[in-house]
């Protein structure tokens, strides 16, 4: 075991390491269990012989009853202990593995950028989840198990020797032979087991590497030539994957075959003994029984040490890969954060890449605090390598980066973090709300100060506001507020959405009429589906919501009252055939079904269902196929499915229908649906149409904008902003915040660096997914908001907007060749003059 | 639908798409009403779509000095935005309504998703575009004489 190294990184650690860590008491309990399991084991032997020795040759009835009683109570308390110890042997596996995953995960995290560059995330991946998992079974074993069996052979052995110790020593002769076969055997197998991780690894890339390239593969049509490569690495796994198994179970037979030699030793020697009258009968039983009981323990040592062999190979491949040092101090902040004004001295700074790419050459240039410098120049100038040079997100090679006369490099991770706000030209958003991405580097920033008071750490919905309103991202939180849905246990919320709604019927009712359909008792809402618009309500209960009504006994017999069964059949029908007509065998491509009655993964059932109608009537149909078709024709939105349109006839039919709805819905039950009134929340819809009453109609693009004004004029009025906006920021991203658009994307990361307030704000053209009027808004936030306060370095693709920052650098090869201002800069009519008004 | 139908099919762009794909194209194009003044989009912007009038009038616009020049009228049957339905591309203009219009939609990701399902829309999109190119060089280059062809070059491509 070596821990002799004061503290090395956690890839140096050795397995024994996370056996022990925080596990010692644990592992001691089991030493004592298994020494009691010892004695427990050895101790019906010695019953056996005395049985056979005491009581049956001496017809000692007392004596039988007494050893039998010890006997069965030592093999019930060993096989009890031998559960508590796979217990405790699985709590210490599962707990050093957990450990394992946590510090190696945190490690991982903290690698160099460059290291990433050349590990595909599938690597990662299944080093934590696989690779590592085999170092659970060793961690439970690491301890308990050489010694249970060492202690249980010895005991074993020593009884043996006590009883005969010529015959003992015959058998236990066996056991030198094996300790020379088996580790050559384990060699062979190890140097196959390195070959076959490695390996693995490797495949994963590839599988990695190709999922990922999947658009190429599939537009170049290169599948055989993939398939090709991943066929060859598969061939070679399966080679070696034979050769390591060959040597495993070579192992296990050679073992099984030594061990079998044992009772063959003593029947032969044994048998010679007991006839020269050397030895009794009930010791040679005794000896055949232990011979086949020594069996056990030397299996399990056998078994160990293979884990251990097969789990330190895999853990020592998997812990050299990321054996790498992060390239920054990450010593937690114990000292308060020293403000800093912002100013910003680059001398001499270079940049060259681990294979020699010089990528930042002799950069030097200073910034007063609040400054503003746009760098501009050549794609592959060194742009973004300079940003991110000074965004600390690798170390620079010579030369140096001050602020405020402080050396970036000494300055720890934890710190440069307070100070200085990065924002990529492709943000990328994380899994969860848009509250929780807000809060992500502030949160960081804070939590690595832990000198702050608790209380200044806390940040109120009203900074986030504020934050949310200059970059431009207030409106589309709102929006996601307010087609949020209420809880429907919150009377409260849909008390006060009633009172807005009042609020919007006195003061923009008329305003909206063009783009709002409003509920209204005597209309058709080409805007709501059929159901809606029969049911003029909606129901808290599940069997009676509006996606399970096609199911519904008891509503299809009110349909068929009102004389509309067989014309929403007839209507379903239509609905399915001009799907199929449309989309059949064009792909589930989610585009081509947002607007499709039929959703996707039903289209073969609307075909199979059309070629039994050809032969056969509505009524020979399955009920699922007629309550699938009822559902298409409920389910029927005009103004969404435009495939079809809505008979007139069939209008006017549902129009009647809703009226003697009520009344049906009475006799069938009390309370089963709710109708539309203006004075009840609609819950299953949300605020916005809630606030409404009604829907928005599709196909006013200037209505958004109209809306969007009234909405916040009336939440102002009511005093309600902020709660929407509360609930907006609870709307859930998506997986890497794919639910966002990409200007969206790119204003919540403005805002996430914004909310912890960095005195420096680097950029690297992150305003590039923003349409123009977003821009606009940012550069109005820079000049207006942070000149003279926040230092900006900014890298520009646009040189429209260049005029406004205080420098402007111009980078060529990694070198910056000219630097000043605008003016300045137009006037020398050199290079910036050349990017902007072009080649003379 | 079926009269989204009747007007893509005079749009020379799709003109020889099979009748599948442009029942898909017309189910998928979306009618839009506009008032005067609405901005279909402006210069810079990436709009990614293309627009068919189906009544009123669209103008397409410049900022000159601070001032608005018109420099085109569209109106029913006329198609524009053909080339950003194929890729990424900053407008140079402003289209706006210049009475109260509707128009039909087609945008970029619905227009190559097509161009996936049947792939020999690509071939007959591109012959559609070459023409239009080529009908474009005679009357602006070709026809325009000696004046422009300093500036243009003798031919585009």
């Amino acid at each position: 075991m070596k821990q002799d190294k004061a503290a090395p990184p956690i890839t140096e650690k050795s397995l024994f390491y996370w056996a022990f860590k925080d596990n010692l008491k644990l592992q001691i309990i089991l030493l004592v269990i298994i020494v009691l399991i010892v004695f427990a084991r050895v101790l019906p032997l010695e019953m056996q012989k005395r049985i056979i020795n005491d009581s049956i040759a001496l017809r000692n009835i007392k004596g039988l009853f007494l050893y039998c009683a010890i006997y069965i109570i030592a093999i019930t308390t060993a096989s009890a202990l031998k559960l508590a110890i796979n217990y405790l042997q699985a709590l210490i596996g599962e707990k050093a593995m957990t450990t394992m995953r946590k510090d190696l995960y945190q490690h991982i995290l903290t690698l160099s950028l460059g290291f990433f560059r050349t590990t595909q995330p599938g690597m990662v991946v299944s080093s934590l989840m696989t690779e590592l998992s085999t170092a659970v079974t060793f961690a439970g074993m690491a301890f308990a198990v050489p010694i249970t069996n060492v202690l249980t052979l010895l005991g074993f052995a020593g009884y043996l020797l006590w009883l005969n110790p010529k015959l003992a020593g015959a058998t236990l002769l066996i056991y030198p032979a094996v300790f020379l076969v088996i580790p050559m055997l384990q060699k062979k197998a190890n140097k196959a087991n390195k070959q076959r991780v490695d390996l693995s690894r490797t495949v994963s890339s590839q599988i990695a590497e190709s999922i990922s390239g999947i658009h190429e593969i599939q537009v170049h049509g290169a599948y055989s030539q993939e398939g090709r490569k991943f066929d060859n690495f598969a061939e070679q796994l399966k080679k070696i994957r034979i050769r390591w198994s060959l040597f495993r179970y070579g192992i296990k037979t050679a073992n099984n075959y030594f061990v079998g030699l044992g009772p063959f030793v003593v029947f032969i020697y044994g048998g010679y003994l007991v006839m020269q009258g050397q030895l009794v009968l009930g010791s040679m039983v005794a000896f055949l029984s232990a011979q086949e009981k020594l069996y056990d323990p030397w299996k399990e040592l056998i078994d160990f040490y293979q884990t251990y062999q097969d789990a330190s190979v895999r853990y020592r491949r998997t812990m050299g890969y990321f054996d790498s040092v992060p390239d920054f101090s990450l010593q937690p902040l114990n000292t308060p954060v020293q403000p800093l004004t912002g100013s910003l001295k680059v001398n001499n700074l270079s940049y060259i890449t681990a294979d020699g790419h010089r990528l930042l050459n002799g950069i030097s240039f200073s910034l007063g605090a609040g400054e503003h410098l746009a760098v501009v120049g050549y794609s592959g100038g060194g742009k973004s390598t300079l940003i991110q040079c000074v965004g600390k997100m690798f170390n620079y090679t010579t030369g140096s980066i001050q602020l405020d006369n402080r050396e970036l490099s000494t300055l720890t991770k934890y710190e440069s973090i307070q100070h200085i706000g990065y924002i990529s030209q492709s943000p990328f958003i994380f899994t969860g709300s848009i509250k929780e991405n807000l809060l992500y580097a502030y949160n960081a920033a804070t939590e690595a100060a832990i000198t702050l008071p608790k209380e200044e750490t806390k940040i109120d919905l009203d900074r986030m506001i504020l934050v949310l309103q200059q970059v431009g991202l207030f409106v589309d939180v709102m929006r996601f507020g307010l087609d949020s849905f209420i809880a429907p246990d919150d009377e409260e919320t849909a008390e006060k959405i009633i009172r807005i709604r009042q609020g919007f019927r006195e003061g923009f009712e008329t305003k909206l009429a063009d783009y709002v359909e409003f509920y209204n008792q005597d209309d058709y809402h080409t805007n709501s589906n059929v159901a809606e618009n029969i049911l003029f309500g909606s129901s808290q209960k599940e069997d009676f919501s509006y996606n399970l009504l096609s199911d519904n006994a008891d509503f299809r017999s009110f349909l068929q009252s009102v004389n509309l069964l067989q014309p929403l059949f007839t209507l379903g029908i239509e609905l399915a055939r001009q799907a199929v007509d449309i989309l059949a065998g064009v792909g589930t491509v989610d585009l081509f079904f947002k607007n499709s009655p039929v959703p996707a993964d039903r289209l073969d059932e609307c075909e199979k269902i059309l070629v039994r109608l050809k032969k056969h009537s509505l009524s020979s149909l399955s009920p699922q196929n007629q309550s699938f078709l009822l559902s298409l024709a409920l389910n029927f939105t005009p103004s969404i499915h435009t495939m079809s349109r809505l008979p007139s006839q069939l209008k006017e039919s549902i129009l009647a229908a809703r009226k003697l709805f009520p009344e049906w819905s009475q006799s069938i039950g009390p309370d089963l649906f709710t109708s539309y009134r203006e004075t009840s929340y609609i819950h299953g819809q949300s605020i916005l149409n809630n606030i409404f009453f009604g829907r928005i109609k599709p196909g006013l693009p200037h209505a958004q904008e109209i809306i969007n004004q009234s909405i916040m004029q009336l939440l102002i009025e009511q005093d309600y902003l902020e709660k929407i906006a509360a609930f907006g920021m609870h709307f859930q991203v998506g997986t890497m915040g794919d639910r966002l658009s990409g200007g969206q994307k790119q204003k919540l990361a403005i805002a996430r660096v914004l909310l912890k307030h960095p005195k420096i704000i680097l950029m690297d053209e992150a305003t590039s997914a923003l349409d123009n009027k977003s821009q606009s808004r940012i550069q109005r936030l820079m000049t207006t908001r942070w000149k003279g306060k926040r230092t900006v370095i900014a890298a520009v693709h646009r040189m429209d907007i260049i005029e406004s920052f205080d420098k402007v650098a111009v980078m060529k090869a990694g070198k910056l060749i000219e630097f000043g201002t605008y003016q300045e800069l137009i006037a020398q009519k050199g290079i910036l003059h050349e990017l902007i008004y072009g080649r003379k | 639908m079926q009269q989204n139908l009747e007007f893509l099919k005079d749009v020379g762009l799709f003109s020889s798409f099979p009748d599948k794909a442009m029942k898909l194209l017309a189910f998928l194009a979306e009618r839009t009403h506009l008032v005067t003044g609405d901005v279909l989009f402006e210069e810079g912007d990436d709009h990614g779509q293309a627009y068919l009038v189906l009544s009123g009038q669209l103008s397409l616009s410049k900022q000159k000095n601070g001032e608005k020049v018109i420099i085109q009228h569209y109106t029913k049957g006329d198609f524009l935005g053909s080339f950003s339905l194929l890729g990424a591309m900053p407008a140079l203009f402003t289209l706006q309504a210049s009475t109260e219009t509707t128009v039909l939609t087609i945008n970029r990701q619905q227009f190559s998703k097509i161009l996936e399902q049947f792939p020999e829309t690509t071939k007959l999109s591109l012959k559609a575009l070459l023409n239009e190119l080529n009908q474009w060089e005679r009357k602006n280059i070709y026809e325009a004489g000696a004046c422009c062809l300093s500036r243009t070059g003798a031919t585009v491509l």
